[in-house]
């Protein structure tokens, strides 16, 4: 470039420039942060007279919240076992369709059905799969002998989570595997057969080669299935409503629960800003450690 | 390192046959060259003696043997791919020393053969980087490195070059060569370029629609070639055509072209019927200045219309009986030149069928 | 700025204007606008198309959300002052945090139905509107427009198949497990991942062992962890263990995998209200619904062993209530009172949404003679009769509750356990 690009001084130009991005960046995300803050130091039912209360309600969240420990922990539980089961289960799939299914579009629709399907539809199939009173599994169960089919999934509190999260593995491994179909198609064809006239087996061409160069694969699917965790309500509220008795409870579904129906506004705002305050952490751990180049290729 | 034999292979994808009856014997230690058109079926045929195609017909043996229906990692070959085909991923040490991993070769051993790659081949100072951060010609490298660290029976190369700038090509050709030479393996190399098929090969395999043309060393090609395809595939710049019909044959060859010009080709070619049609053919460097000691019935004569300096020398466009003939020589664009004739370089074909006459 | 874009803008906006001054609205028309979860779209648009027919001049328009897309919905338009004429409410919390926008109604229904208005209601429908007013506040915030009970129905062929009789006690109940469950049909089906369902059962049981007490807990003169709320927390616990409830009750919603196995054919009993009457009236209903030829109401069976009738539980279904800033306070109140006794009353009525508020209103066509006895047995056996509230005031404690009934089911904590939390709610919302 040939032009000095230094602005001159006293021009309002560059200003004018980011101006929109400002005002958008403070009206969307400044000002609700601010206002979700605020809001958490006060004891509010989101329409009357607020009375400040100071950390209060953090302390109580923090202290005397059994269900806020519960929703905690299974976004602890969540994200590892749905992002990786997701992330296997669908590459595996991906694979073995890119490697020698004819009609390979037929079953790649098949299998990303699940992810379309509203979380509406989802929960209501499920709560009906799963239910032991005439059940889907409960019926193969009673008829194979295979008694583990037969408990009560959602009802018990020890198991209930592990229920919704397979069910969510079921519903997004499709997307997985269409991410996965994609990063396969765009490997180099003789890169892979490089590897195999130097004597990879099928197991060590997925292990060293096939696997690392989808890295960006990886990537985009762990981001995603991180917001994805912070983000699980539709499947929970539909499906078990967070309970019994908090069991499946997720952030986003006990702040409505507890800001719409239990009126209690400034309290939710504190589980937001705890919640504002892990996906800050999270982004800043991938941005950092994982490194922000999802989706571009290496 | 091993001899190579393919013994009436065929290949179609679907109802297409790409390759036909191909019978090739290449021998230990030989560096031979597939070189024919875009399309002709040379990376197939070289794709199918990795193992990375099957074969839909005959045999392919290597050494003593049939390997038709092995996979790829049983064959004991290596290839080098037009694209590299480098693992992203990996460094250079790393990928030069990927199929000794697989092979279970331990680690201390795999870093000196790794070394004695990189030293021959220049790579020392990269060992560390990924293949990103080099340059084209020192992945090339890499993907050599790779092929030679196993010391395999047969090196397969397809268009290892065609990605490379000139300079590079020249370059990396001798490199080649060289390495041929130390290394002594068997070598198939599949190129379009008949100059490096030329420069690099024993013996030049010319390709055209799934079949081979014609066999030989580079010499008996440029030499004798069995028809005007393979005429005209090798040597650059390409062989000059002309139609023409013999009209004396009895004691000469006497051609006369379409605008009535004539051109007698002596004691090279009689025994021809009078009337017959047939192709001349002649090379841009058979063609001089027509002097003295050149018979007036073996020159052609006609305007220069363009003129392609090389540095060494000069090609010039000569409009002769109304076609364009190349020839090696120096004159200035709108000169009426005579040209004279290499009589017994000349070449016959015949038109229908354009072998050799 | 770019002029052109500019000028573009502007001729669109003429565009638009032209466009809607095209609808055919008369200029002289009033429009009242409603919003709601209930009842239904179908149901409020008859009522609308009835109610506009019999007050010219008015123009209702309304939209209905699913509940907690009301709720939010509610809350975005109080937050930007933008409250509908009409708003659809619950008696208790819900009427309380939105009490500063509503209008008093006594006004309303005094020039709606006379000075002796409240007399015309069924008393449970007048006594909840106020459910959720501060001590002192004497005002009604909104009118009741249905009404509600909470109770057990039972199945007619399935009790007839296996030879039974509706249950009247917990004995009765446990002797028809073992009659029932091998035909995978279940004595007392529940959807128990509802928490509303949860509690209607419980309001049902604390109503049997000790009647009214829970109002008692909720003012302060009594505690949760009493031993009437305990010993009811303990019957719940034991409907699961004693197979009377089906297996895996926590997972299972009411709408609509309950109400489809209970619509198969596979509920003995089962806890719904006096809505359940609207399944008949459901487009294609299956068997049992067709006619409400299937079920019929019963009171929950005695669970202390007393023998002590059970008092049907009920309360107000919907009342609605006017904006204070509403522009068209009078229209508001007339289109009001036509849905709580005139022209839209009576299709609201019709589909057999729930009972009326309002004394005297009877659908104008039933489809049986069980239908007809099902609606004379709510209106004039029950719903005159019925004294205690379905809500409770404070939504956390109603929270509490729900997670302790589900926590005790589970078998995650005793019943003492589960009440104790439930005393710790309502202390802890006192402060
Ligand atoms: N996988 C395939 N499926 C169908 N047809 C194929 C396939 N691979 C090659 N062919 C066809 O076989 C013929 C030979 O192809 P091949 O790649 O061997 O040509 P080539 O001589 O290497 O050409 P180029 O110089 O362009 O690389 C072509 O007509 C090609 O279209
Ligand atoms: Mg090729």
């Amino acid at each position: 470039m040939s032009m000095s690009s230094a602005p001159r001084s006293g021009s309002l130009a560059p200003y004018l420039f980011v101006l929109p991005a400002t005002v958008l960046f403070v009206a969307y995300v400044v000002y609700p942060i601010l206002y979700v803050i605020c809001s958490s130091a006060y004891r509010w039912d989101g329409i009357n007279q607020a009375t400040f209360t100071g950390l209060a309600n953090y302390i109580r969240l923090f202290t005397h919240d059994p269900a806020f420990v519960l929703a905690i922990r299974n976004a602890v539980l969540w994200a590892p076992l749905t992002i990786l089961p997701q992330m296997l289960l669908g590459f595996a799939i991906a694979y073995m369709l890119e490697t020698g299914v004819p009609r390979q579009a037929i079953y790649q629709a098949i299998f990303y059905l699940p992810a379309i399907i509203s979380p509406v539809v989802v929960g209501i199939v499920w709560q009906r799969i799963y239910n032991p009173f005439g059940g889907l599994l409960s019926d193969i169960g009673f008829a194979s002998g295979l008694r583990f089919l037969t408990v009560p999934f959602l009802s018990d509190t020890k198991v209930a989570i592990y229920a919704v999260i397979a069910v969510n593995v079921w519903q997004w491994t499709g997307f997985s595997m269409l991410l996965y179909v994609a990063g396969l198609k765009g490997l180099p064809t003789e890169t892979l057969e490089a590897a195999k006239i130097e004597g990879a087996t099928l197991r060590q061409t997925i292990v060293y080669v096939v696997w690392p160069m989808l890295r960006h694969v990886h990537l985009t699917l762990i981001l995603l299935g991180v917001i994805g965790t912070l983000q699980t309500f539709p499947l929970i509220y539909m499906l078990t409503n967070g309970g019994p008795n908090h069991a499946t409870e997720s952030l986003p579904n006990y702040i409505f629960l507890q800001a719409f129906k239990l009126q209690s506004m400034g309290y939710a705002s504190a589980i937001s800003v705890v919640l504002m305050v892990i996906a800050l952490a999270l982004s800043l751990f991938q941005v950092r450690v994982l490194g922000a180049r999802f989706a571009l290729a290496e | 390192m091993a001899t190579v034999e393919l013994r009436r292979v065929d290949k179609t994808f679907g109802t297409h046959q790409a390759i036909q009856g191909l019978d090739l014997s290449i021998a230990d230690g030989e560096f031979v060259a597939l070189v024919g058109p875009s399309g002709c079926g040379k990376s197939t045929t070289l794709r199918m003696i990795a193992g990375l195609e099957g074969v839909s017909g005959g045999a392919i043996v290597i050494g003593e043997r049939d390997v038709s229906h092995l996979p790829a990692r049983d064959r004991d070959i290596a290839m080098v791919f037009q694209s590299y085909a480098l693992y992203p991923h990996m460094t250079v040490a790393e990928n030069i020393g990927f199929g000794l991993k697989l092979r279970g070769t331990r680690r201390s051993r795999i870093a000196e053969l790794v070394d004695e790659a990189a030293e021959t081949l220049q790579l020392k100072e990269v060992l560390g980087r990924k293949p990103k951060e080099l340059s084209g010609g020192q992945r090339q490298r890499v993907a050599m490195g790779r092929a030679m660290v196993r010391h395999p029976q047969v090196f397969l190369f397809d268009e290892p070059l065609s990605n490379l700038d000139a300079k590079l090509r020249v370059h990396m050709r001798a490199q080649i060569k060289k390495l041929h030479r130390q290394l002594t393996t068997t070598t198939i190399y599949v190129t379009h370029d008949q100059t490096e098929a030329m420069t690099l090969a024993d013996r030049i395999v010319v390709m055209n629609h799934g079949r081979i043309e014609q066999v030989g060393t580079p010499h008996q090609l440029y030499g004798a070639p069995v028809s005007k395809f393979v005429a005209g595939f090798i040597g650059s710049p390409e062989m000059n055509f002309l139609e023409a019909v013999v009209d004396e044959a009895a004691a000469t060859c006497d051609l006369t072209f379409a605008d009535g010009s004539r051109l007698s080709l002596g004691e090279a070619h009689v025994g021809l019927p009078a009337g017959r049609p047939v192709t001349l053919g002649i090379r841009p460097e058979h063609l001089h200045l027509a002097g003295p000691g050149d018979p007036q019935d073996a020159r052609l004569s006609g305007v220069v219309e363009v003129i392609e300096p090389l540095g060494a020398d000069t090609l010039i466009h000569v409009i002769v009986a109304g076609r364009t003939l190349v020839a090696r020589l120096a004159a200035e664009v709108g000169d009426r030149i005579a040209l004279g004739v290499d009589r017994t370089r000349a070449h016959l074909f015949d038109p229908a069928s354009g072998l050799t006459l | 700025m770019d002029l052109s874009k500019a000028r573009d803008g502007a001729s669109l906006f003429a565009l638009a204007a032209v466009l809607m001054s095209a609808q055919p609205v008369n200029a002289a028309d009033t429009t009242v606008t409603f919003r709601t979860w209930s009842p239904i779209v179908e149901t409020t648009a008859k009522m609308a198309v009835a109610t506009e027919a019999k007050l010219p001049g008015i123009k209702i328009d309304y939209k209905i959300f699913n509940y907690p897309d009301y709720i939010v919905d509610l809350h975005t338009r109080a937050a930007s002052d933008d409250m509908p004429d009409l708003i659809g409410l619950e008696p208790g919390a819900l009427t309380r945090q939105y009490q500063d926008f509503l209008l008093p109604l006594q006004d309303c229904a005094v020039k709606s139905w006379g000075a002796d208005w409240k007399s015309k209601f069924f008393p449970l429908a007048v006594d909840q509107i106020r459910l959720g007013n501060v001590k002192g506040d004497e005002n009604y915030y909104a009118l009741p427009v249905l009404t509600q009970t909470i109770n057990m129905w039972y199945t007619i062929p399935v009790l007839k198949e296996a030879g039974l009789q509706p249950p009247k006690s917990y004995d009765d109940m446990l002797k028809m497990v073992p009659k029932l469950s091998g035909k995978g049909i279940a004595t007392m089906l529940v959807g128990a991942a509802d928490g509303w369902e949860r509690r209607d059962v419980y309001m049902q049981l604390i109503h049997n062992v000790a009647p009214g007490l829970i109002y008692k807990a909720e003012d302060g003169t009594a505690k949760f962890t009493d031993a009437p709320f305990v010993e009811a927390m303990t019957v719940w616990k034991k409907l699961f263990d004693d197979g009377i409830i089906q297996p895996g009750a926590l997972g299972l919603s009411v709408s609509p995998q309950a109400m489809e196995l209970t619509e198969g054919g596979r509920a003995a009993t089962f806890p719904q209200g006096a809505w359940w009457q609207q399944q008949a009236t459901r487009p294609n209903p299956p068997e049992l619904s067709v006619a409400l030829n299937g079920y019929a109401p019963m009171l929950f069976p005695d669970v202390t062993g007393k023998g002590r009738p059970n008092d049907p539980l009920g309360g107000i279904d919907l009342m609605i209530g006017i904006s204070k800033k509403s522009k068209h306070v009078d229209e508001a109140c007339k289109v009001l009172a036509d849905w709580v006794s005139g022209a839209g009353a009576q299709e609201l009525i019709n589909t057999f949404n729930d009972l009326p508020a309002f004394k005297g209103i009877n659908p104008q066509v039933y489809q049986s003679d069980n239908q007809k006895a099902v609606w004379t047995l709510f209106t004039e056996e029950w719903l005159p009769k019925v004294r205690y509230a379905r809500q409770l005031k404070s939504p956390a404690v109603k929270q509490a509750l729900e997670d302790a009934l589900a926590a005790v089911a589970s078998g995650d904590q005793t019943p003492a356990q589960g009440m104790a939390t439930v005393q710790a709610a309502w202390q802890s919302q006192k402060n």
